[in-house]
C-alpha cells in the first residue's frame, strides 16, 4: 500500500515536471516569437519614423513653397492694382478736352486714388509770374491757400527742384512741408504744380504705389492741361502756340 | 449672374471700382447719384450695392434711407464708400442701415473680400 502511494507521488511529480517543462518550452518559443515580432515591429517603426521625417521635410518644403506663391500672388495683385490705378488715372486725364474737365479729373484722381481732400492744383499764367490756384480739394486749409512763386518758400522751393517730392511719415515732416509736391513741367519749363497738403485721416503715409501714380501725374497732367488750353484756344479761334 | 450696382458721381471712382470688380463674374451696373441709385435699385433689383457717401442731388446716406424704407430694396446689402473713417461717421452709416463700408482710396482686395462676403461667395 505504501509502495503504491510512493509510486503515485513520483508519477505526479514527474507529470508536474513534464508539464512545467512543456510550459517553459512553450513560453520560450512564444518569447522567441515575440522577440522576432518586436524586432520586426521595431524595423517597421524605424521605417515609419523615417517616412514621417521625410513627409515632415516635404510638408515644410510645401509650406515654404505655399508661402512663396502667396507672396508672389500678393505682389502680382499689388502690381495689378497699381497698373489699374495708373490706367484709370491716365485714361481720365486724357479723356477730357476742356480745361475745367481736366482739372476735375485731376481732383478726382487725387481724392479717389491718392486719398487726399486737402490739395491744390496750381498753374502758371502768361500774365503772372506766380503759380495761380486753379483747383482745390475740400481740406481744412483751402481758404488761405496762397499763390506760389517758383523758388520762394517751402512749396516754391520744392516746385523749383522740378522733381516729385514725397515727404516722410508725419513725425519726420516739417510743419510747412506738404505731403507731396508734383511739379508740372513741359520742355523743362514749369507750367504748374500739384501740392498735396495732407492725406485722409486713415492714411498714415504714401506708399510705393502712390509714388508711381504721382510720377505719372507729373508726366501726364502738364500735357493734359496744356492740350486742354490749346483746345480752348482752337475753339476760340486763337493761335495754337 | 449676380448683379452689383455701383453708385458714384466720380467717373474715376466708378472706373476704378469697376476694374476691381471685373475679377468676379458679376454684372455691373452704375448710377451717378443717390436718386438714380434708388430708381435703379427698384428697377434692376441688384444683389449688392456699392455706394459713395458724398454725391450731388441725394447723398449716400439719404439714398440708403430710401432703400431701407422700400419693401423691394430693404434687404439688399449696401457697402458704403467713404473718405472719412471717423467713428461717428461710420456709426452713422451703420445706423442708417449700411451693411459694410470701405474707405477711399479703395483697396481692391478689401473691396473684393467684402463683396464676396455679402454675396455669400
Amino acid at each position: 500500500m505504501a509502495t503504491t502511494d510512493a509510486d503515485g507521488r513520483a508519477e505526479y511529480v514527474r507529470s508536474v515536471r513534464e508539464n512545467t517543462q512543456r510550459l517553459a518550452q512553450g513560453l520560450l518559443a512564444e518569447n522567441e516569437k515575440l522577440v522576432a515580432l518586436a524586432t520586426a515591429l521595431q524595423v517597421e517603426l524605424d521605417r515609419y519614423r523615417k517616412e514621417r521625417e521625410e513627409l515632415q521635410h516635404q510638408l515644410t518644403r510645401i509650406q515654404s513653397d505655399g508661402q512663396r506663391f502667396r507672396q508672389q500672388y500678393h505682389e502680382v495683385e499689388q502690381q495689378n492694382a497699381n497698373l489699374a490705378n495708373l490706367y484709370v488715372a491716365s485714361y481720365q486725364m486724357h479723356a477730357a478736352l476742356h480745361h475745367d474737365d481736366v482739372l476735375a479729373a485731376l481732383s478726382e484722381i487725387i481724392v479717389n486714388l491718392i486719398g487726399s481732400e486737402d490739395f491744390t492744383i496750381y498753374e502758371a499764367s502768361a500774365e503772372d509770374p506766380e503759380l495761380l490756384v486753379r483747383a482745390c480739394g475740400m481740406g481744412p486749409s483751402d481758404n488761405a491757400r496762397p499763390t506760389v512763386r517758383v523758388g520762394d518758400g517751402v512749396v516754391g522751393g520744392l516746385v523749383a527742384r522740378g522733381v516729385v517730392h514725397v515727404a516722410g511719415p508725419d513725425g519726420e515732416r516739417g510743419s510747412a512741408e506738404p505731403v507731396a509736391c508734383v511739379p508740372l513741367r513741359i520742355d523743362g519749363e514749369t507750367t504748374g504744380a500739384i501740392v498735396v497738403f495732407s492725406l485722409l485721416a486713415h492714411r498714415p503715409a504714401l506708399g510705393t504705389q502712390d509714388h508711381e501714380l504721382l510720377d505719372l501725374l507729373a508726366t501726364h497732367a502738364a500735357t493734359a492741361l496744356h492740350c486742354a488750353r490749346l483746345h480752348e484756344r482752337y475753339c476760340a479761334g486763337g493761335a495754337l502756340t | 449672374m449676380k448683379k452689383i450696382l455701383l453708385v458714384d458721381d466720380s467717373s474715376t471712382s466708378l472706373m476704378h471700382n469697376r476694374m476691381i470688380l471685373a475679377k468676379g463674374a458679376w454684372e455691373i451696373i452704375t448710377a451717378r447719384d443717390g436718386q438714380q441709385a434708388v430708381a435703379m435699385a427698384s428697377q434692376e433689383k441688384p444683389d449688392l450695392i456699392v455706394m459713395d457717401v458724398m454725391m450731388p442731388n441725394l447723398d449716400g446716406f439719404g439714398a440708403l434711407r430710401l432703400l431701407r424704407g422700400s419693401e423691394q430694396t430693404r434687404g439688399v446689402p449696401v457697402i458704403m464708400v467713404t473718405t472719412r473713417s471717423e467713428a461717428d461717421h461710420i456709426e452713422r452709416g451703420y445706423e442708417t442701415g449700411c451693411s459694410d463700408y470701405v474707405t477711399k482710396p479703395v483697396n481692391g482686395a478689401e473691396l473684393l473680400a467684402k463683396v464676396r462676403n455679402h454675396l455669400g461667395e
